[in-house]
C-alpha cells in the first residue's frame, strides 16, 4: 500500500495543477491530456473532493487546474473502474476479457445510431421526445466503430486488459499519475510517464506494462514506415510506444474523439477523426457540448470532406452557443460566456485515414480553426449568431460534392476553418455566380442566400488595417452610397430575370468585379461599366414599368458612385469590391418600404 | 530543460544567418516516412550533419591517408557544439498528401532473388514549411571559430535534400554570450530537438559503417522550445508567428 515516506512527500507537494507537455505534435497530445483529465475527475469525484477541472492551453503544455489541493491518501485506496470499455465488433476476439466486464458492442450501438438518424431524417431534424422516438445513440458510437473498422479493436482491448491487470493497485496508479504530472519542466519528452512508472514501482513493487504497439489511430505519425536512428536502410518497421501514454490516449480518444466515415467516391469511405482543442474551458462544459454535438447534431459524412469539416464547425458553434444560451438564462450575470468562441476552445485537430482497400493509411494530419468573429455580447446577439449559423448551415447543406460543388465547399471550408472573416469573400464570389446560374434554371430548387442582417453581424467585429489605422467594416457597410450600389447589383442579378419584373438578369458580374478588384482604376472602370449599363436598362424599362404600375428598380446617382470611390480610396478596392459582391448577392433588401430607408432620392415610386 | 551554467560552454559564440530560398522540410524524429510531419526549423542534429557534410566534401579528400584519425578529431568538436536556433518571423506549414511509389518490404522478403528493389504505390503525408525572414543559428564555437565560420559559409541546405538556404555573411556575429537562448516561460511551441549523443562516434552515425546507432545514446531527442505562436490554422496550413 501507500508507503509512509511517500505519503509524507505527498503532503508537502500540495497538488493543485497538472501539466501535460505537448510532445507528439498531433491530436495524441490532446487525447492524452483528456485521458488524464477524466481519470483525475473520476478520482476526485469518487473520493468526494471538488472535481471541477479547468482545461487550459499554455502553448507548450496543457494545464489542468483543480479547485483545491488533492487529497492523495483517499485516492490511493480507490477500487478499479474502467476508464474506457473494451470494444467488441463482429469479429473481435474477446476471449481474454473477463465475463463480468461489459464490452462496448459496436454492432449494436451502430444499429441504435442508424435507427436514430433515420428517425431524425424522417422528422426532418425536428426531434419530438415522445414514446415512439428511438433513444439517442451513445456519443462514442463512432469511436468504437472506427476501432473495429481499422482493426485496432485488438490494440484497444489489449491496452484495456493491461490496465485491468493493475486493478489491485489502481488507486496507486492514479496517485502516481497525479504526482508525476503535477511537476512541469521535465528534461526529456517521455519523462512524465517514466516518473509514473517509477512512483508506481516504489509504492507497489510492481512494474507498469512497458510498451505497446503504436498504432496509427493513437499516434498518427507512427504509421508503419521508415524511421531509422541512422539513415542506413529503407526497412519499414512497425512502431512501439510506452503503454501508459497509449492507455491514456486510448481513454481520451474513446471518450472524447469525434470520428466519422466520410464519403470520398461511390462506395469509397475514409475515416476522419478530430478532437476539440481546449483553450480555457471547464471539463464538464467541454464534455457536455461535445456530447450534445455527437449525439444530437453530428456533421454528416455522406457529402465529401469539405462539407463534413464545414458542418462540424458550424454545428459545434451552434452547440456551444446553445450551452451559453442555457447558461445566460440560468445565470443572467454570467460574464464568462460573453467571449469569442475561440476563447474557450481553439480548434479541432484531426487525422484523415484514407481507405486503401482492406486497410487505412494516414492521408492527412490537419487542424480546423474556429471562427473568431463570433463574439456574442448579450442574449440578443446569442440568438442573432444562432440565426447566422443556421443560415450558413442551410447554404452548406444545399451543396454536395457529388453534385459537383466541391470547389464551392472547399472555399467555404477555407473561410469557416480559417478563423478570419476575409476568406468569406473568396467563397462569396464563386457562390454569387453559382446563385445566379441556379436562379436561371427554372427547374432547379432556388438557391439559399445569406441575409444582409447576418452579413452585418459577421462584419461587425472585423477590423481592417489600412494606412496604419484600424477601420471597422461598418464604415463601408453603412454608407448609403455603398448600399444603393449593392442594391443595384442585387436587382440586376438575384432579383432580376423573373418575368413579372420585366428586366434582364446580368450574368458573371461577381467574377468580373472580383477579377478587376486588384487595381483601383480597373475596378472603378468595371463598376462604372456595370452602372452605365444598369442605368441604360433603367432608362429603357422605367417608363414602361411606371405605366404598368410594376416595381421599379433603384436609380443610382453620381453621388453614390463618388461615395464608393471615396471608400475605395480609404479601404482599398479589393475589400470594397468583396463587400459589394457579398451584399449585392444577399437577401433581405426588402420590398418598397424598406427600400425607402436607403433611398436618398425623393421619388415616391416603389423601387426594388 | 536542465541548463548548464553559461560559463561551462566554450566561448565565443558564433551566430550565423541564412535566408531560406526554398521550402523547408525535415521529418520529425518520431514520425515515419508514411506520415512525415515536419519540424519547423532544422534541429541541432541536422545542423551538425550539414556541417559534417560540407567538412567531408571540402576537406575529406586531403585526408585519405589519415582519414579515421582526422575525422574522429573533427567529429568530436562538432558533436560537442551547443546549438540554439532562432526561427524566422513567420512560418507557414503546408500540408500535402502525395501519391508515391515506395519500397515494398513484403515483396522483397518473399523473393530475395529479384534483381531490382520492389516498389509499391500508395499515398504518404508530407509537410513543407514556408519561412518568411531569416533563420539564425547560434553555437558555442570555442577554439574552432575560424573553422566553423568557413563550414557554415559552405552550407547550402538543411534537412531534406533541396531545402536550400542562402548564407548571409554580413550578418555573422561573434559574441562572448549566446545572442539568444530558448526560454520556455512564455507560450512557446514544442519541437523535439534531435542532437548527437555525448559519447557517440563518427562510425555510429556514418551510414556506410555497420556500427549501430542507438536512440537516446547516439541520437538524443530533447524537448525544444521555439518562440513561435500559432496564429491561424486551417485544413491546408498552420501559420506561426515569432514572438
Amino acid at each position: 500500500m501507500f508507503g509512509s515516506t511517500q505519503l509524507a512527500r505527498v503532503e508537502v507537494q500540495m497538488i493543485q495543477q497538472l501539466y501535460v507537455t505537448k510532445k507528439f505534435g498531433t491530436y495524441a497530445d490532446t487525447f492524452l491530456m483528456l485521458g488524464l483529465a477524466q481519470l483525475v475527475e473520476y478520482a476526485l469525484k469518487a473520493t468526494n473532493q471538488k472535481s471541477a477541472i479547468q482545461l487550459v492551453d499554455e502553448g507548450i503544455r496543457y494545464c489542468l487546474k483543480l479547485k483545491q489541493t488533492v487529497n492523495l491518501e483517499a485516492i490511493a485506496s480507490l477500487k478499479y473502474t474502467n476508464p474506457f470499455p473494451p470494444v467488441k465488433g463482429q469479429k473481435t476476439d474477446i476471449s481474454k476479457i473477463p465475463t463480468e466486464t461489459e464490452t462496448f458492442d459496436t454492432v449494436q450501438k451502430n444499429d441504435e445510431r442508424k435507427l436514430y438518424r433515420d428517425y431524425l431524417f424522417q422528422q426532418r431534424g425536428k426531434v419530438q421526445f415522445n414514446e415512439d422516438a428511438p433513444k439517442p445513440p451513445h456519443p462514442s458510437t463512432q469511436n468504437g466503430a472506427i476501432l473495429t473498422s481499422m482493426r485496432h479493436d485488438r490494440n484497444h482491448n489489449e491496452l484495456w486488459y493491461l490496465g485491468w491487470q493493475l486493478k489491485d493497485n489502481y488507486g496507486i496508479l492514479l496517485t502516481s499519475l497525479i504526482q508525476a504530472f503535477s511537476q512541469g519542466n521535465y528534461p526529456s519528452l517521455d519523462a512524465e510517464t517514466q516518473k509514473v512508472a517509477e512512483l508506481f514501482q516504489q509504492a507497489t513493487s510492481h512494474k507498469l506494462p512497458e510498451t505497446a504497439s503504436a498504432v496509427k489511430i493513437y499516434l498518427p505519425t507512427s504509421v508503419q514506415g521508415v524511421n531509422r536512428t541512422k539513415a542506413d536502410s529503407n526497412k519499414v518497421d512497425s512502431q512501439k510506444a510506452d503503454w501508459l501514454s497509449l492507455w491514456l490516449i486510448a481513454g481520451g480518444l474513446f471518450n472524447f474523439g469525434v470520428a466519422e466515415r466520410v464519403k470520398i467516391a461511390e462506395r469509397v469511405y475514409d475515416w476522419r477523426v478530430v478532437v476539440l482543442e481546449p483553450q480555457d474551458i471547464q471539463l464538464t462544459k467541454y464534455r457536455e457540448v461535445l456530447n450534445k454535438l455527437r449525439k444530437f447534431n453530428p456533421p454528416s459524412g455522406g457529402h465529401g470532406i469539405a462539407r463534413f469539416d464545414s458542418e462540424l464547425i458550424l454545428r459545434f458553434c451552434q452547440e456551444l452557443l446553445n450551452h451559453h444560451q442555457a447558461q445566460a438564462n440560468a445565470e443572467p450575470d454570467e460574464f464568462d460566456i460573453w467571449q469569442p468562441i475561440n476563447h474557450f476552445v481553439s480548434s479541432f485537430i484531426g487525422t484523415h485515414f484514407g481507405s486503401k482497400g482492406q486497410v487505412y493509411g494516414v492521408k492527412e494530419i490537419f487542424s480546423l480553426g474556429l471562427p473568431s468573429w463570433i463574439i456574442p455580447e448579450n442574449s440578443q446577439e446569442l440568438i442573432d449568431y444562432q440565426n447566422v449559423l443556421t443560415e450558413h448551415l442551410l447554404v452548406i447543406t444545399s451543396l454536395s460534392a457529388e453534385e459537383g460543388h466541391s470547389e464551392l465547399l472547399a472555399a467555404y471550408r477555407d473561410f469557416i476553418t480559417g478563423t478570419n472573416l476575409s476568406h468569406f469573400f473568396y467563397f462569396q464570389v464563386s457562390y454569387a455566380d453559382y446563385v445566379v446560374k441556379r436562379l436561371a434554371d427554372t427547374k432547379a430548387k432556388p438557391p439559399r442566400l445569406f441575409s444582409i442582417k447576418g452579413l452585418n453581424l459577421m462584419v461587425k467585429n472585423f477590423q481592417h488595417r489600412q494606412k496604419d489605422q484600424d477601420w471597422s467594416l461598418t464604415e463601408i457597410t453603412e454608407d448609403p452610397g455603398f448600399l444603393r450600389i449593392a442594391k443595384a447589383i442585387n436587382s440586376a442579378t438575384v432579383y432580376a430575370g423573373k418575368e413579372e419584373h420585366g428586366w434582364d438578369r446580368i450574368y458573371g458580374l461577381a467574377q468580373r468585379l472580383s477579377s478587376q478588384a486588384g487595381s483601383k482604376k480597373d475596378f472603378i472602370i468595371e463598376l462604372s461599366t456595370f452602372l452605365a449599363s444598369y442605368e441604360n436598362e433603367n432608362l429603357r424599362i422605367d417608363e414602361e414599368l411606371k405605366k404598368k404600375g410594376k416595381f421599379r428598380r433603384i436609380w443610382t446617382t453620381k453621388d453614390d458612385l463618388d461615395r464608393v470611390i471615396h471608400l475605395i480610396d480609404t479601404f482599398g478596392s479589393s475589400l470594397v469590391a468583396n463587400l459589394l459582391i457579398a451584399y449585392g448577392y444577399a437577401k433581405g433588401w426588402g420590398k418598397a418600404k424598406d427600400a425607402d430607408k436607403t433611398d436618398t432620392t425623393n421619388e415616391s415610386e416603389t423601387e426594388v | 530543460m536542465p541548463k548548464r551554467s553559461p560559463k561551462s560552454y566554450p566561448t565565443p559564440w558564433l551566430t550565423v544567418t541564412y535566408q531560406p530560398v526554398s521550402l523547408f522540410s525535415l521529418k520529425r524524429s518520431d514520425a515515419t516516412s508514411m506520415a512525415a510531419r515536419s519540424n519547423l526549423v532544422p534541429t541541432p542534429y541536422a545542423i551538425k550533419m550539414a556541417l559534417l557534410k560540407v567538412l567531408l566534401e571540402s576537406q575529406g579528400r586531403q585526408h585519405q591517408s589519415d582519414f579515421t584519425q582526422w575525422i574522429n578529431s573533427e567529429f568530436t568538436w562538432i558533436r560537442d557544439l551547443t546549438i540554439y536556433i532562432w526561427p524566422p518571423e513567420k512560418l507557414v506549414v503546408n500540408r500535402n498528401g502525395y501519391k508515391l511509389r515506395y519500397y515494398d518490404q513484403t515483396a522483397d522478403k518473399a523473393d530475395k532473388t529479384r534483381p531490382t528493389i520492389p516498389m509499391q504505390g500508395g499515398f504518404v503525408f508530407r509537410e513543407w514549411v514556408y519561412m518568411q525572414g531569416n533563420l539564425q543559428i547560434c553555437c558555442s564555437a570555442g577554439n574552432h571559430l575560424a573553422e566553423l565560420e568557413e563550414l557554415f559559409a559552405q552550407i547550402n541546405y538543411f534537412g531534406k535534400r533541396g531545402c536550400f538556404f542562402q548564407y548571409l555573411p554580413e550578418y555573422q556575429q561573434t559574441t562572448p554570450e549566446p545572442t539568444f537562448e530558448p526560454n520556455p516561460t512564455t507560450g512557446f511551441t514544442v519541437q523535439p530537438m534531435d542532437d548527437l549523443g555525448e559519447k557517440t562516434t563518427f562510425n555510429r552515425i556514418n551510414p556506410f559503417s555497420t556500427e549501430k546507432a542507438q536512440l537516446d545514446k547516439d541520437r538524443v531527442i530533447k524537448p525544444g522550445f521555439l518562440p513561435l505562436q500559432l496564429m491561424a490554422t486551417s485544413t491546408r496550413y498552420d501559420m506561426y508567428q515569432r514572438y
